[in-house]
């Protein structure tokens, strides 16, 4: 007679790993984010030479070109334009108007007649009715308003007529 | 005997219910969230360029106000002829009383007043409180030149800027009569702001 193999009974523990918690807190993190969020791919940085000055005005910021001054330098986009030289833009940066920046000038320019360009091929298009660009301008807030002209000047006269300042929340 | 409890053959299997995909979905959602979120808040502040505009081929009558700001203690405050612009004023009587009190000059030369003060905040306070004056008696009037000396820096400029368009969260809102007789409650002075330059000053 065969002997009975004795079985053993073999401890298992089952356990399930309670995920209602985490769940809860991923929700509501996640709903946090998406109310306080703000996507867009403007991008702004502040650093040392550029602080932004902050107003009390609230209204989104749209996607434009930026054009940045900082305590060193000018840049468009991330692209360093015009160094400053003793906080002042050097005279060969200074068209004969004494008001224009020859190199942001060029820059802007380029940029306008490429956005005309989606317009001119269309037929029959006015292209005086073309709603003029937007350009947003980041400037650092101790700078004076004797430099700051100079951008504003350039960016009138390349035919970006509105401009924005970029601005942070006043507390 | 107790009648056995029919089973019935149909009836649903009980089954957990699966929050593996749910979770997937939601950590993905959330790390993608966190990369491209922004958390600093930017806000902008529009302006125009005073070459924006072309020149008036008609001659039509138009209103004009332009603050200027010397210093961070003195401004002026320009308001161009306006006796023919008695289509647009509310309250005529209000603000002729107003602007003879306040300022200097004449309705068909133009009226201005220097504002001065002991900081910035101040003298924007005291701009404001003379555009409110103005304001009510051309509520539909949204433009304003703002000037500025060389020296004035940027936040400074900014603070302009957000004083002309409207007033800031510790002044209360103003009441006036637009062109329907209807009483209003409003913060908004001159929100369409043109920044021109009034050169380097003393």
């Amino acid at each position: 007679m065969l002997k009975k193999k004795k079985r053993r009974k073999s401890l298992v523990f089952t356990s399930s790993i309670n995920i209602t918690p985490l769940m809860d807190v991923l929700t509501v993190l996640l709903f946090f984010l998406i109310k306080s969020m703000s996507v867009t791919s403007l991008d702004v940085k502040e650093t040392e030479d550029l602080r932004l000055p902050a107003s009390y005005i609230e209204v989104s910021a749209e996607e434009a070109v930026v054009v940045a001054l900082s305590k060193k330098e000018l840049l468009i986009g991330q692209e360093k334009l015009i160094p400053l030289v003793d906080n002042k833009f050097p005279k060969k940066e200074i068209g004969d108007d004494l008001r224009t920046l020859k190199s942001l000038n060029k820059v802007l320019k380029k940029k306008y007649e490429n956005r005309m360009a989606l317009y001119k091929d269309v037929e029959g298009a006015d292209l005086s009715k073309v709603p003029a660009p937007k350009l947003l301008i980041q400037a650092d807030k101790d700078l004076p308003f004797g430099l700051v002209k100079y951008v504003l000047h350039t960016v009138a006269g390349a035919g970006y007529t509105d401009y924005q300042f970029i601005i942070v929340p006043k507390n | 005997m107790r009648p056995k409890k029919k089973r019935n053959k149909h009836s649903l299997p009980d089954e957990d219910l699966n929050i593996t995909s749910l979770m997937d979905i939601l950590t993905t959602l959330l790390f993608f969230i966190l990369m491209v979120m922004s958390m600093q808040k930017f806000s902008v502040l529009e302006s125009t360029s005073l070459t924006a505009g072309e020149e008036s081929k008609d001659n039509k009558p138009t209103f004009t106000l332009q603050v200027t700001v010397h210093s961070e203690k003195f401004a002026n405050i320009w308001l161009g002829p306006i006796d023919k612009l008695d289509k647009k004023m509310v309250d005529k009587k209000s603000l002729y009383s107003f602007l003879k009190r306040n300022f200097e000059g004449k309705d068909k030369e133009g009226f201005s007043r220097k504002v001065e003060g002991k900081d910035l905040n101040d003298v924007i306070n005291k701009v404001q409180t003379n555009l409110i004056a103005i304001k009510k008696g051309f509520p539909n009037e949204m433009n304003a030149v703002l000037s500025f000396r060389d020296k004035i820096t940027y936040q400074q400029m900014i603070d302009a800027i957000s004083g002309i368009r409207e007033l800031g969260p510790k002044r209360e809102g103003f009441i006036y009569r637009n062109l329907a007789n209807q009483r209003e409650k409003s913060k908004v002075l001159f929100p369409q702001v043109i920044i021109a330059e009034e050169g380097p000053g003393v």
